[in-house]
């Protein structure tokens, strides 16, 4: 049986249907995210591939840009 | 000619659920739209002492255009694709979403709330969801706005993807408002 809720996980086999569950999920398994999104310090844009577990309660990660990481 | 339908029950405009039922009858079409599914979560001033939050992982609607939108980029398109639905717009309309609209109606074009790219647009690998995220700075006072939309251009225009409807809130200057669209396909 293929996953057949609303949010699915093709890597780790998984799938749910709310965003709860799948936020809950998100914190348990390394994924990778890229895109673009402010610095969270400074507000620049930043383009980011990220791997890892997210534990921020949200479906991204929150980024810093190089200048604000090295300070 | 078969056809397939899809029939999912709505609890009102912009609500899509998960008990769908598929039957094949004649000459039907597709009823709503479960292959794309979004949740929106909006909040005001949010991380502020008096943040409130106006929806959380709300159901949102797709548009008839944006279905079609979609489609011209999967299936119909015979040069290079169109923008992603990736900027966000909000009204103080009280008409509610529907999927028949081509516009966001009366939306606002003025101190802060104007439409925007987000500023977060984030696809996880291996997964069916992508995040856009857009937090609006006031610069003036906005009241009762409560609904919010996605398109595929930054000027007022272009095609609307996505609608969603949230309690109503007055917004003052420098009172912020975070809007999240948690969106999957397939």
């Amino acid at each position: 049986m293929g996953l057949d809720k609303t949010f699915k996980d093709f890597v780790n086999d998984f799938s749910c249907d709310t965003l709860d569950q799948w936020i809950e999920h998100l914190a348990t398994v390394e994924l990778t995210y890229t895109g673009n999104s402010a610095c969270v310090t400074c507000g620049d844009n930043v383009e980011f591939s990220w791997t890892g577990k997210l534990k921020n309660g949200k479906t991204y990660p929150q980024v810093l840009c190089g200048g604000c990481k090295s300070q | 000619m078969w056809g397939l339908q899809i029939t999912m029950s709505c609890d009102d405009h912009t609500a899509q659920n998960d008990s769908a039922s598929v039957e094949a009858i004649f000459g039907s079409a597709i009823k709503d739209n479960a292959v794309v599914k979004g949740y929106v979560t909006i909040i005001k001033n949010e991380g502020k002492k008096d943040e409130q939050v106006l929806c959380r992982n709300k159901p949102n609607l797709l548009t008839n255009n944006g279905r079609d939108y979609a489609i011209a980029q999967f299936y119909t398109n015979t040069t290079a694709g169109g923008v992603g639905m990736n900027f966000i717009a909000l009204t103080s309309d009280s008409s509610g979403a529907d999927a028949t609209d081509t516009t966001l109606p009366s939306e606002i074009t003025t101190n802060g709330l104007e439409r925007a790219l987000a500023t977060t647009i984030s696809h996880s690998t291996g997964t069916n969801s992508t995040t856009l995220n857009k937090i609006f700075t006031a610069s003036g006072t906005h009241t009762a706005v409560q609904m919010s939309g996605t398109f595929n251009q930054l000027a007022v225009g272009g095609t609307i993807g996505h609608e969603a409807t949230f309690v109503a809130v007055t917004l003052s200057s420098s009172d912020t408002l975070s809007v999240t669209w948690t969106l999957t396909l397939g």
